[in-house]
C-alpha cells in the first residue's frame, strides 16, 4: 500500500512539472486593452523565445501617447516583464527626461493584472495598476 | 552643338537631383501621417525614430482590433523602409499564420509614396497595395487657457 501511495505521489509530481512545463512557453504574441472609451490603452506584446517587445498606446493615433516596449521577459506561463521607454515624450518626460517605467504582469487566462513604477525607485514611485483584458493572441503554429 | 554643351547640363541636372534626393532627417519623419482613402476610415501610421530605426504603430480605424505594431523601420537617402507586425490580428492570418508587411516608400516634402505586400510573398498577391501619407503632424501640448478676465461689477 505504501509504494503504491508514493508511486502514485511522484506520478501526480511529474505530472504537475510537466504541465508546467508545458505552460511555461504557452505566453504568445498578445494584444491587451485596458479602460473604455478613446482613452484605452492598447498593449501589444512580441514574444521572440523568451524576450517581449512592442508598444502601448492609447489613443492610438495620438504620437504622444505611444511607448515602445523594451527589454521584456517570459517569467513563467503567468507573468511576465517588461519596460516602457520614454525616451522622447511622456507623462513625466518634462520632469524626469528620459526615463522607463518596469512593468509586471500576472496574466490569469484572458484578464491580466498590470503593476508598473518609475524604474530604479520603490513601487510606490509613480504606481500605475490597471486590469487588462485579452484582445487577440497568437494562433498556435501547427 | 558641341559635346561639352550637352554634357555639362546633364551633370548638373545629376547633382540637383542628388541634392533633392537629399537625407531623411528624424525631425522630416517623426510624428503623425494620415492616409485618406476617400472611403472609410484614414489609416494613420505613427512613426517615432531612433537614429536611422523606425518603429511606431499604424491604425484605421484606431480602436484596439486595428493597431499593429511598425518594426524594423531603416531609412536610406530618401527611401524608408519598414514591416507590419500581423502575429495575432490581420487581413491574411487566416490564411498564411502570423506575417508581416513589407513597406516601402519615398519621402517627396509633405508625402510618402508607400507600397505594401507580404514579406516572402509575391507584390501583387493579397494582402498588398500601396497609399500616399501625409504629415506629419505633430500635437504639442497647449498651453494653460487664459483665466477669462474679471467680470464687472453689475450696478
Amino acid at each position: 500500500m505504501r509504494y503504491f501511495c508514493c508511486i502514485t505521489a511522484l506520478l501526480a509530481l511529474a505530472g504537475l512539472s510537466l504541465r508546467a512545463a508545458d505552460n511555461a512557453d504557452k505566453f504568445t504574441s498578445s494584444t491587451w486593452y485596458a479602460g473604455t472609451g478613446p482613452r484605452t490603452q492598447i498593449w501589444m506584446l512580441t514574444v521572440r523565445g523568451n524576450s517581449i517587445t512592442g508598444a502601448v498606446c492609447g489613443p492610438c493615433d495620438d504620437p504622444r501617447s505611444l511607448a515602445p516596449i523594451v527589454d521584456g521577459r517570459v517569467i513563467d506561463a503567468n507573468h511576465i516583464t517588461f519596460f516602457i521607454l520614454h525616451d522622447l515624450q511622456g507623462g513625466l518626460f518634462a520632469q524626469y527626461g528620459p526615463f522607463r517605467n518596469e512593468a509586471r504582469v500576472t496574466i490569469s487566462g484572458d484578464t491580466a493584472d498590470f503593476n508598473s513604477h518609475l524604474e530604479g525607485e520603490a513601487w510606490t514611485s509613480h504606481p500605475v495598476h490597471q486590469n487588462w483584458k485579452l484582445l487577440s493572441k497568437k494562433p498556435s503554429q501547427k | 552643338m558641341k559635346k561639352k554643351h550637352v554634357v555639362l547640363p546633364i551633370v548638373l541636372m545629376l547633382v540637383g537631383a542628388s541634392l533633392f534626393a537629399a537625407d531623411i532627417k528624424p525631425e522630416d519623419l517623426q510624428g503623425k501621417w494620415i492616409a485618406d482613402s476617400g472611403n472609410g476610415p484614414a489609416q494613420v501610421f505613427v512613426f517615432e525614430i531612433r537614429g536611422d530605426k523606425i518603429t511606431g504603430v499604424t491604425c484605421g480605424p484606431c480602436d484596439a482590433a486595428h493597431v499593429f505594431v511598425i518594426e524594423d523601420g531603416s531609412i536610406k537617402g530618401d527611401q524608408i523602409r519598414f514591416f507590419i507586425l500581423h502575429e495575432d490580428r490581420g487581413e491574411g492570418l487566416a490564411k498564411y499564420g502570423s506575417y508581416r508587411d513589407a513597406v516601402t516608400g519615398t519621402l517627396a516634402g509633405n508625402e510618402i509614396h508607400i507600397r505594401w505586400h507580404r514579406e516572402g510573398g509575391p507584390e501583387n498577391e493579397a494582402p498588398h497595395g500601396e497609399m500616399v501619407l501625409i504629415g506629419p503632424l505633430r500635437l504639442q501640448a497647449l498651453p494653460p487657457r487664459p483665466a477669462p478676465a474679471p467680470q464687472p461689477p453689475a450696478r
